[in-house]
């Protein structure tokens, strides 16, 4: 007889924390006290609060245990499940109180979030398909293949559903156009290569709930008329790929997959496709091209996938995310749906919090939530009582919200206005201590690297202007340098073949847009008022305050800092590498960071 | 004027044994089996990277060109696109540091520096001895415990520096985590 | 089927465009505006890679490229807004900051694309930084091909030509980003890997970043050797381009004025190359002859196309057998020049130099064949000539380009040149020699002769219009006196491959099929000028062909001084001592 369940966090971010270890503990634990048959194991997928990990969650309490490592692990079995004590140490300490939360239901992270994508994520093993089936997995499918094609696509349609990639595009729109178009065989293919620094949705639902995305891949292979569907996963993902190369195997025994769907006559099969390390192959055309043993490099549109796609073929793409909507809009309706989110983007989100911000991870949240609840309500804060300077969204291609529009509802459109774009859902926090014109030039870095150098204005433009963005945090910016940033920016946007190149120069309009004055005080005070640009920034000695205990002199890796014992000492700023190192070891604040 | 005819690569001068010949046939044609004609290229290159110490070499490639049926210079071209491929000899263990946003704003700098001083070589280098190669990566998707790195297949997060010489002497004695 | 028209409005004015046409072609062929483009390569390279031919499109936010953007109904286009100027200079100055800036010794300097749409669209000055900070090393491998990756553009036109038109790929983008390059299979060179070195790719470079293995420095340094006894020759489809060169109209049969213009260089003799292709006639002739009554291996494939010949080797070893073994017109000019003639007239064959004045690049390879030294071997044991003695029997090869350079560099006003006669005796050729330079010439060549000879009739006309023209591939059935022989001929290689697939299945019908590696045949070889004229090719062939209809003789087996030669040297067509001579052999490169 099963009588509790031990829920293990399996996610990415917990497995980096410890949590294998953490579960032979368990295990080990359970078998010393006996009770290893009353006690089932099930390790789930990202339970979304990442910096709590490694997470267990006791069954039926639900009590919930957070930073539990191999050493404080055994009470949860010897006190909790032996005795029936609870663990407090190890239960969640609400930031505003000293008291301690029980239960997820009791964390605001938690409880502020609507969880629809996410559904199973961290609550069902996900390499079991009958936990999937028993929480309605497939009854999607089921329903479609009952209405047949015309109707799926008008509930998707009705719903309002978005494509949860980046762009915001009207999924119906596309199953239809993927529906309408002539040229056989058509293909359904699920964008996995999620490359938004700061985004991993994709990755938690592949890791947690690979099903999901099968059975909506199936529901639109069935509603456009393919056979076939690839999943294009980043090989940065092995955990992804392995769960879900299970999951495809056990929907073949269960007949969800393979030759005569659950008796209907309809034939669908899925493959995986790896992603090797290349950004870009996020971009449709790109990915489509990764998919055919070429180099993956963005095509114009149109052609739109629709049409031409995969090996000239009618091509559905969606994003994981999106896929993973489709089911329950089958199963509860496009009006469902569209019960929350705003009008014009209906349903939830996903938003990957991270950077500074004192709760990281996934939530999931209607659309037209307010960045304030996000980062204040949900994110639990700046930690360090740091200042909000702004959210990073987009990734590459997006912006900054700035602290202006902390009470603005989000969705697609709104963030838009702002010069930015919502992207796959990554939400970057930055505080006071982040510079915003080396939060942009690290961005546009990381374009001109992951460029896949077809087009003139991304290859060579992207470059001149990191050239520029480096002259700037080097303290040589020049009056006009922002002028030409604006001008370089204008040329990629509107002469990029892709959207990678065409929204590569946003981070750097954006930050321009938002934060003047931070690029004024780079190139006419060469400061930078963050203290973030290394080129810019002095270290010195406050002779008043410096008691001569040498422990600045010792640290220095390069010797620049002399002095007797006991008397003040001096910073050659020729020698001086700027690492910081004396300002930290120094007890008597006595360096000077400017 | 007479041509510089480039001294033969090493890799190009050593023909491929009757067993990688037949290893690479098996790869290709099991692949090709498994994605139903339509093979896969990376799923092909990984293997046979794995197999030849985390890189292709030229002659292995042009043999596995000849068995997917692509030019040479296309499947360079295919290779040098992507970042995870290699065609110069890698470490026994490839290091990938996140470099990414996230990771960026909470110290993933400070961590490929650090890594670049343990290992006395910088990103993109091998250690003498064969056993590192150290890279930048791009998002590995774990932001959650940012900085994070990748040591072959195994992830680790919440980096900071303190915590590399630990995980490279796991990693050097064979010992994942 | 009707075509569908759309209304569309070009800068304001009203059009009625065919459905499917691209924003570029509306606007040419209807508005006359010639909207800039760099990247594009009509039908081959349709990339959108340089981001030159943006227009502004109503309703658009971003600014579509002209060169993929098909128009639509009701379509507002504008091709001269401030945004159109601003980005198209700002995306050629982002160009020229990674681009060097040797103009004034750059081998393009004159016909530069990049330079000239500079000079058009008003930049006057690079605002940018260079971005290239180490230079990368230049390409030098290969026998007729130079690359120097700094000066390439990433336009991948070299990359679509090779590919598409060629289907070689030898070469392809690698690396990404900026870091991307136009590179060989691991960066090995064009020397070391499957280029056929057709040179096809440096004809549509937009840039000096192709250019071909020159070879201008030796061929003035033999001709100021006053011990050098220096001959040249020149292949048929050279006359009809050349005079390109020196602002002659297209289509100029320049033939007296060239040999007058390589007279005055200081050759000591200028023979034709149209002498061998008639030798070359006779001997391919006589073997296809021989094969059809033998049961020999049919179909005969021609073999006077260098690039070819490679292509077979490396892609189709198992064709070789296929292919005829008379060496290529060159080649056999080398050897008849360093044999017959030096017997003839009593010279040291050591102290003949033999230059041969190509359309192509690959003749640059094919004369440093390693077998391509018959006439060495011919005089080793008369003259007790050691090994390391060996001489080529073609010492050196001039590009159409090269030679007009020479021809520019010695200040000879060519155009105004009167025309001359080539020396004797290699300097007398039929109509049928002359036809080599086009595609389909050789084949027709071939049937005048053989028609003749197997029947023993004359013919009745001499124009085999059926094998004539610039189609990729023709094939047609001549009628020789009851017997009908089936014959296909391609140009371009990715043609050739076609029909080679099915020789090599055993499927071919063909009894004879005409290869040439470059399309249009030699007229459109890699060696010859390059030209904006999209009817370059037809205006060369026409030459050509006028230039047939106006030759005394049309015939090869007619021609006096090749009766002469097998009458005095070479026996009978074939012959061992002509097998000896003028025949080769091939080797399987797959391998390599």
């Amino acid at each position: 007889m099963i009588r509790n369940q031990l829920l293990i966090c399996a996610g990415g971010a917990c497995i980096t924390s410890g949590e294998k270890s953490v579960k032979d503990v368990l295990v080990e634990e359970l078998a010393k006290n006996g009770i290893q048959d009353e006690v089932q194991i099930i390790e789930t997928g990202c339970m979304g609060a990442c910096d709590l990990g490694p997470i267990v969650v006791v069954y039926p309490e639900g009590t919930f245990y957070q930073k539990v490592t191999p050493q404080n692990a055994g009470p949860i079995v010897s006190e909790h499940l032996v005795k029936g004590r609870v663990v407090s140490g190890l239960l969640y300490r609400q930031p505003t109180s000293e008291t301690r939360a029980q239960t997820r239901e009791e964390i605001s992270f938690y409880t502020l979030q609507v969880k629809r994508v996410l559904r199973n994520c961290g609550v069902i093993d996900p390499l079991s398909i009958e936990e999937y089936i028993a929480r309605d997995g497939y009854f999607g499918l089921g329903k479609a293949l009952e209405i047949g094609p015309d109707a799926i696509i008008q509930t998707i349609q009705e719903s309002g559903l978005r494509g949860r990639g980046g762009a915001g595009f009207p999924t119906g729109i596309k199953w239809k156009a993927a529906r309408d178009a002539s040229g056989s065989p058509k293909y359904v293919v699920c964008n996995g290569d999620e490359g938004d620094p700061g985004a991993f949705m994709d990755r938690s639902v592949l890791e947690g709930d690979p099903h999901s995305v099968i059975e909506a891949m199936v529901i639109a292979g069935f509603a456009i008329g393919a056979a076939t569907g690839y999943v294009y996963v980043r090989a940065e993902y092995p955990l992804a790929i392995e769960r879900l190369e299970v999951a495809l195997t056990r929907a073949r025994e269960y007949g969800f997959l393979g030759r005569n769907i659950l008796g209907s006559g309809f034939d669908f099969d899925i493959e995986i496709r790896i992603g090797a390390g290349a950004f870009v192959c996020g971009e449709e055309t790109a990915l489509l091209r990764s998919i055919e043993g070429k180099r993956g490099m963005p095509s114009a549109k149109p052609p739109f996938p629709a049409q031409a796609g995969l090996w000239g073929k009618p091509t559905l793409i969606n994003n994981v995310e999106t896929y993973a909507n489709v089911p329950p809009i089958l199963i509860n309706g496009a009006e469902w749906f569209r019960s929350v989110g705003t009008a014009k983007s209906p349903g939830t989100k996903v938003f990957a919090l991270a950077g500074k911000v004192q709760n990281t991870g996934l939530v999931e949240v209607p659309m037209g939530t307010t960045l304030r609840e996000l980062v204040f309500d949900i994110g639990g804060g700046i930690p360090g009582g740091k200042a909000f300077k702004g959210a990073q969204t987009g990734g590459p291609s997006g912006g900054i919200i700035t602290a202006d529009y902390l009470d603005m509802p989000i969705d697609f459109d709104s963030v838009k206005e702002l010069g930015t774009i919502m992207g796959s859902g990554g939400l970057i926090i930055l505080d006071e201590d982040n510079c915003m014109v080396d939060v942009a030039k690290f961005y546009l870095a990381f374009t001109v690297d992951e460029s896949c150098g077809k087009c003139t204005p991304c290859r060579e433009g992207t470059k001149q202007m990191y050239q520029i963005m480096e002259r700037i945090t080097d303290g040589k910016g020049t009056p006009n340098d922002i002028g030409k940033l604006k001008t370089l920016g204008r040329v990629i946007q509107q002469t990029s073949l892709c959207g990678l190149g065409q929204s590569a120069p946003n981070p750097v309009l954006s930050t321009i847009r938002f934060f003047p004055d931070e690029y004024r005080a780079h190139i006419e005070d060469r400061k930078c008022p963050a203290h973030a640009c290394l080129h810019l920034l002095t270290y010195s000695v406050v002779s008043e305050k410096c008691v001569g205990c040498t422990a600045c002199a010792r640290q220095c890796p390069v010797q620049a800092i002399t002095g007797q014992v006991k008397k003040a000492h001096v910073i050659d700023q020729a020698t001086c590498i700027k690492c910081g190192s004396c300002y930290e070891v120094c007890r008597f604040d006595a360096i000077l960071k400017e | 004027m007479e041509p510089d005819k480039k001294v033969q690569s090493p890799e190009k001068a050593t023909a491929l044994s009757v067993e990688d010949r037949a290893f690479l046939q098996e790869v290709v044609e099991r692949d090709r089996v498994e994605h139903h004609g339509r093979v896969s290229y990376m799923d092909i290159l990984f293997e046979v990277e794995h197999r030849y110490g985390n890189f292709l070499p030229g002659e292995v490639l042009r043999e596995v060109a000849r068995l997917v049926g692509t030019s040479v210079a296309q499947l360079n071209g295919f290779v040098t696109f992507y970042t995870m491929l290699s065609t110069k000899p890698r470490g026994r263990h490839v290091i990938r540091v996140c470099t990414s946003g996230p990771c960026h704003v909470t110290g993933a700098p400070a961590v490929m520096a650090e890594l670049e001083r343990l290992l006395g070589v910088g990103e993109g280098e091998t250690t003498p001895d064969g056993a590192f190669t150290l890279e930048g990566s791009s998002c590995l998707g774990i932001c959650g415990v940012s900085p994070a790195l990748m040591i072959d297949d195994d992830a680790y997060g919440n980096l900071t520096p303190k915590d590399l010489p630990g995980i490279l002497a796991a990693v050097r004695a064979g010992g994942a985590q | 089927m009707e075509m569908r028209t759309l209304h569309v409005k070009i800068n304001g004015r009203d059009y009625q465009v065919p459905d499917g046409s691209t924003i570029l072609e509306a606007a040419s062929a209807y508005a006359n505006i010639e909207i800039p483009t760099l990247c594009y390569l009509e039908g081959i390279s349709e990339e959108g890679a340089c981001g030159v031919c943006v227009v502004d499109v109503k309703g658009t936010r971003n600014l579509p490229r002209a060169c993929l953007t098909k128009v639509s109904e009701g379509m507002e286009i504008w091709t001269n807004t401030a945004r159109v100027r601003e980005a198209r200079k700002i995306n050629v100055e982002l160009l020229l900051a990674n681009h060097p800036t040797d103009c004034f010794t750059c081998e393009r300097t004159e016909n530069c694309d990049l330079r000239d749409l500079a000079s058009e669209l008003g930049v006057r000055e690079v605002e940018f930084p260079r971005t290239r900070t180490e230079w990368l090393p230049i390409d030098n491998t290969s026998l007729s091909l130079v690359r120097d990756p700094n000066k390439c553009i990433l336009c991948r036109r070299c990359v679509n030509v090779c590919a598409k038109v060629q289907s070689v790929y030898a070469i392809d983008i690698a690396g990404r980003g900026s870091n991307s390059t136009v590179s060989t299979f691991l960066n090995e060179g064009l020397g070391n890997v499957e280029c056929v070195n057709c040179g096809q790719c440096l004809l549509v470079c937009p840039t000096g970043a192709l250019t071909e293995r020159s070879e201008i420095p030796d061929v003035w340094k033999v001709l100021g050797d006053p011990d050098k006894i220096v001959v040249v020759e020149t292949a048929p489809a050279v006359r009809v381009a050349i005079g390109e060169e020196f602002g002659m109209p297209d289509g100029t049969q320049a033939t007296g004025k060239m040999a007058a213009a390589l007279r005055s260089l200081g050759f000591n003799k200028v023979f034709d190359t149209d002498f061998s292709a008639d030798l070359t006639i006779m001997e391919e002739g006589f073997e296809l002859i021989g094969r059809i009554k033998n049961g020999g291996t049919l179909p005969l494939i021609t073999s006077c196309s260098p690039g070819w010949i490679k292509f077979a080797e490396t892609f189709f070893p198992g064709v070789l057998d296929y292919v005829s073994s008379c060496k290529s017109p060159q080649q056999m000019f080398g050897t008849v020049t360093k044999t017959y003639w030096a017997e003839k007239m009593g010279f040291d064959p050591r102290k003949i130099v033999v230059v041969s004045v190509m359309p192509c690049t690959a003749k640059k390879f094919e004369k440093e064949r390693p077998e391509m030294k018959t006439a060495f071997h011919y005089w080793q044991e008369k003259m007790s000539l050691k090994d390391e003695e060996a001489f080529n029997d073609v010492d050196f090869v001039l590009t159409t380009r090269e030679a007009a350079r020479m021809i520019r560099e010695a200040g000879i006003d060519f155009a105004n040149l009167p025309d001359e006669d080539f020396d004797k005796p290699l300097g007398e050729s039929s109509g049928a020699g002359v036809i080599f330079g086009a595609t389909g010439g050789v084949m027709e060549a071939a049937l005048r002769t053989a028609y003749e000879v197997l029947t023993r009739k004359s013919l009745p006309r001499l124009d085999f219009e059926d094998v004539r023209g610039l189609e990729g591939m023709k094939s047609a059935t001549i009628d020789i006196d009851g017997t009908p022989l089936r014959v296909a001929i391609a140009n371009g290689l990715g043609n050739a491959r076609i029909l080679i697939e099915e020789v090599q299945k055993g499927e071919s019908p063909y009894q004879f099929i005409e290869i040439m590696t470059c399309p249009g045949g030699c007229l459109g070889g890699g060696g010859q000028p390059l030209s904006n004229n999209p009817d370059i090719k037809k205006r060369r062939a026409e030459a050509i062909y006028r230039e047939d209809a106006g030759k005394p003789i049309r015939k090869s087996h007619e021609n006096p001084e090749i009766q002469e030669i097998y009458k005095d040297f070479l026996g009978e067509p074939n012959s061992e001592k002509a097998h000896h001579l003028l025949h080769t052999t091939y080797h399987d490169r797959s391998g390599e």
